[in-house]
This record gives C-alpha cells, structure tokens and sequence, in this order.
C-alpha cells in the first residue's frame, strides 16, 4: 500500500506522468527523457522519500510518547517537543550553521527537542500521571515559549536571506527537498526508530503506570529518559528537514489502534508504515489538489489532524 | 510430584523487614516496622484512610515510592535488586487500573507473564483469567470492560507473573460479592502455594477470613501486627478507626465483623 501511493504520488504533479514513463524512469534512468528523469529523480524521489522518513518518524514517536505520558492526546506537536526542535533548529539557521556544518541544523534541533522532552520527564516525575489538561497546558506554554524564541532568533538574524530561510523552512513543507536532506534525515530516524522498536515490551509496561511498570522489569526512570531522549533525536532529525508537522503522531497511532489494538509489537512497526503512508498522501494533495494555491504539507496535515484531536478530547472524560 | 514443581517454579524465602518504613512527601510514615513473613502468609494490611498502607505497600515493592530501613527477600535486599531481576520476585496490583482502551484483554495479562520471563505468555494469560474467572473477556477490549473486570484483569496480571511475593493494593475495591469470594479464595490458595501475600484491605471481614495475618496501621504511627483475632480485637480497632465493633461467627465457622 506504501509503495503503491508512493508511486503514484511519483506521477502526480505539475508534469503529469503516464505510470509506464514514471516506472521506466526509475527503473532505467538512463534510457528515459530528461525531463522525466530529473522530475522523478531530483524532484520528486527524494520529496516523498522525506515525506516516508519525516512521516514514519513523527507517527512511532507519537505512539511512544502516548505510552510514556498515558495520554492518547499526546504527540511530539502538542507536547512542545517539535516546538523545542523548532527553536534549536531556528537558532542554527539563523547563526548560520546550514552554511557551514551540514548537521548543525538537525543537532541544534535534536538539542532543543531535548530540552523540552526532560522537562516533561522532570514535570511527570512529580505529578506521577498527567491529565490531558496538564500535557496540553505544558505543551501550550513551551509552545508560546518556542514561538517567542523564534521571533527573537529571527529579529536578531544577521541578513535577511537567513530570515527567508528560517521562515520558509518553519512552514513545515517538503518543498524543495533534496537527496542531501534524505542523507540528513535518515540516518537519526531509522537508528532511532529501530531503538524504539526494541522496546515494545517496556512501553507495554509503561502504558500501564509506574507501579506496574517498575514492578515488571522496567527502571522506570531510566526508560523514560532514554525513549523520550531517543524520541527527541528522531523528531529533531523530522523537525530539520521538514520544519514542525502536527499532528500525524495523533492521528496515526490512533487510527492504528482501532485496526490492529494496543500492543506495542504491533502498534510500532505499523504506525511507522502508516505515518509514512499518510504524509505521503498528504504531501501529495499538498502539492497536487490545490492548483496555483500554495498549500504546505504541515496544512493538509493540520486539516485532518485537528478535528481528530478535537474529538479526541470532548470523547475523554475530563482529567 | 511433576505438577507441584511446575505450580511453584519460584524459591520460596522468607521475607524480613528491618526497620522499614515509606517516604510520603518526604516525611517518614510511621514507625518503621520489623516483620518477619514466612513463605504462605497472607497479610493483610489494614487501618483508616490515609495512614499510609499503600506508601508501604509501594515502598516494598520499590514502585516509586521512596523507604527506609531494609526489605530482603531470603539474602536479597529488594532495593539493591535491578528492575528485572525484582520482577521475578514481587509482582503488584496497583490502585491504578487504567490501561490503552484498545489494549485486549489478554494483552495486559501477558504484559505479567512477560515480566517473569514466560516463554509463552499467551497461554499463561489465558490460565490466570480462567484462575479468577474471566476466561470468556480475553479478546475484549479493555475499554469495553466494566470497573471490576478492570480489576478481575489486573490481578489475572499479577498471577500471571507468578511471583513469590505478592503485593495487592485493595484488590476488592470494585468487585461484587461472587468476585470478593474469588479473590479471596485466590489469595488463600496463593498462600497454600508458599507464596506471600500482601493486601492492603479496607473490608475487615475479608481481612478476618483470608489473612493468616494482620498489620494494623493507626493514626498515631503505630503498628499492630499478629493473627487476625488477636489484632482485630474491638479495643486495637476503635483506637484505630474509632468505631466500636463486634466479631461473630456464622453457623458455618466463617467469621465477620460488625459495627455497633
């Protein structure tokens, strides 16, 4: 099903592609139209290639954030934890490190993502579980926090085609991505993603409280700071080449769940393939539906995501 | 002789407590106790709401809540002990029942199994449900359960990690009167097994029927501890709860006791 959107996502755009010319592109570059080859080759491989890393990433750590916060409300977007790599990554572009270290971008994300993420560790080891008030208020005030770092790092930029380039890349699109980003990006996602992978049987445990977690084999400290630490690299990694995309590690996980239940052996691995499914076919109505209207990925995202989360939250009962 | 091997995989030890006691916002809670529960007590934990029966219980199963002094299960002091070795030794049912709504039933049940190293969970899930009586709820949807079976299914967890030491927080909390009857049964045979139990219970007759023995927790810190008689005695427990009370027995030899 991945690979059957990925490929017509491969044909659709502003050249259409017969799949036949598509498929003969990607299997034998040389022999087809250069035209063809570089839509397919430098345009739109790599964008749905990010859209797959950026998608799976963002799903699996949603997944593993609603286990460690006990909250299906709970995804790297509403927490601030995309918030916080935003404001790393801002801060690098902004001083200039996409110039000059090609992973500055995604360390400095990976930094702030971090920060935010032990704050939350810090906030759930005293408040033991957090309602789905408390996880919204704290992701609402880092999230106001980032916005104001944000406008100061931009304020403070030194010339105006760094400000272009932070905003243009906050919008969270994939316009314009390249194999350079898909080197960036693949790398922290797949080892973090293959890390949390590993982990299923703990998360497990930790969807079911502290007690019974520490009384079933898991150092529920340690844990948490470790998955939420591995979190924070796989969404700094997303965040960099993508900028902040809400909502899929809501909507995802929780579609997932309806589907094939809670276990996490299953709700992972199955949440990475849908998460990269649904940005793939949200980058490619992006792209696609709206005609000469620029519409960004982060939006079409958004659209879906938001009612869902809405629904979500009127569905709970009040914590 | 193959069949009680396989019943009671565990070494049965005695548990010491020297001195030990549970941290509740950073205050000591009570006097600190020394117990010594030999493999088959069922001990119930008993006293007026919040005097800290379940701090103490959290504290002995070393789940986040903070103790002093020493618990040792045979030579193995349980604080020193890591995460997953600890978990083939207590196993807890916690105040806290909540899990994913679309976990299935025999899922969470696993998730016990799993903890002591079962090499296949899913048949010993599905033992521990029938064990108290839920057999026909494995595939169901935990968010489709009511209360109780909440609870049926977290203790059918706890059993199915099958642990010498076996910590339960309230586990009647919820349930009706045919499932009080289970649980307690469940508790007695758990003792016969060897292993030790311990209950933090709000319904002294329970207490009175199913425990070999009794630590009763007052407000003043202290602590009572001996056979269930000779604790729950009118006096200990009005000094506890203030309520005066009577123990009777039915023509059947079972014991309950009564507020006056």
């Amino acid at each position: 099903m991945l690979a059957t959107a990925a490929f017509v996502s491969l044909t659709l755009g502003v050249v259409p592609l017969a799949p036949g010319e598509a498929l003969g592109a990607l299997l034998h570059p040389a022999e087809a139209s250069r035209t063809t080859s570089a839509v397919i080759w430098s345009i739109r491989l790599p964008r749905i290639l990010v859209a797959m890393l950026v998608g799976a990433a963002l799903a699996t750590v949603g997944a593993v954030m609603q286990a460690i916060l006990r909250n299906p409300l709970a995804e790297p977007g509403i927490t601030g934890v995309s918030a916080g790599a935003a404001v790393g990554a801002v801060a690098g572009i902004t001083l200039g490190l996409a110039g000059s270290a090609q992973w500055g971008v995604p360390l400095a994300a990976f930094a702030g993502a971090a920060t935010v993420a032990l704050v939350l560790q810090t906030v759930l080891r005293s408040r033991k579980d957090l309602g789905s008030a408390t996880i919204i208020l704290v992701g609402v005030s880092i999230s106001a926090l980032a916005g104001a770092l944000i406008n100061l790092l931009i304020a403070n930029a030194r010339d105006d085609a760094l400000v272009r380039s932070a905003l243009f890349w906050l919008a969270g699109d994939l316009e314009l991505r390249s194999w350079e980003h898909v080197a960036l990006a693949a790398g922290p996602i797949l080892l973090g993603l293959a890390y949390l992978l590993s982990r299923t049987r703990q998360l497990d445990a930790l969807a079911l409280g502290e007690q019974v977690a520490a009384t079933s084999g898991v150092h529920v400290n340690r844990e948490r700071i470790l998955l939420l630490l591995v979190a924070s690299l796989v969404t700094g990694a997303a965040v960099a080449v993508s900028g902040v995309i809400s909502f899929v590690g809501l909507v995802v996980p929780h579609a997932v769940r309806l589907l094939v239940g809670a276990s996490h052996s299953r709700l992972l691995p199955i949440s990475a393939l849908g998460g990269a499914l649904f940005l793939v076919l949200a980058d490619t109505v992006a792209r696609t539906a709206f005609g000469p209207v620029i519409v960004q990925t982060g939006v079409v995202s958004a659209l879906v995501g938001a009612p869902i989360f809405l629904f979500l939250l009127l569905r709970k009962q009040p914590a | 002789m193959m069949a009680e091997t396989a019943a009671c995989p565990f070494l049965a030890a005695t548990l010491t407590l020297d001195g030990f006691g549970a941290y509740r916002a950073g205050r000591a809670l009570g006097s600190p106790l020394d117990l010594r529960l030999m493999p088959g007590t069922v001990l119930g934990v008993v006293g007026p709401n919040g005097v800290g029966k379940s701090s103490l219980l959290g504290a002995l199963a070393q789940a986040g809540v903070r103790s002093y002094g020493r618990a040792r299960f045979g030579a193995q002091d349980l604080a020193r002990v890591p995460a997953r070795a600890r978990a083939g030794i207590v196993s807890m049912l916690a105040q806290d029942l909540h899990a994913p709504e679309e976990l299935r039933v025999r899922e969470l049940v696993a998730v016990g199994a799993h903890a002591s190293g079962n090499q296949d969970p899913l048949s010993e899930a599905e033992r521990a449900l029938s064990d108290v009586g839920i057999a026909e709820l494995a595939h169901q949807r935990f968010g489709s359960l009511s209360g109780g079976q909440m609870q049926l299914t977290q203790i059918a967890r706890v059993l199915a990690q099958r642990t010498p030491v076996v910590i339960l927080d309230e586990p009647t909390s919820a349930l009706d009167l045919f499932h009080q009857r289970v649980v307690e049964q469940t508790m007695r045979r758990l003792g016969n097994d060897g292993r030790i139990v311990i209950a933090a219970l709000h319904d002294l007759s329970l207490a009175l029927n199913a425990c070999t023995q009794i630590l009763l927790l007052d407000r003043a810190g202290d602590a009572h501890s001996g056979k269930p008689a000779d604790v729950l005695r009118p006096d200990l427990v009005h000094a506890a709860y203030g309520v005066r009370t009577t123990i009777h027995t039915t023509p059947r030899g079972r014991r309950f006791l009564a507020t006056e």
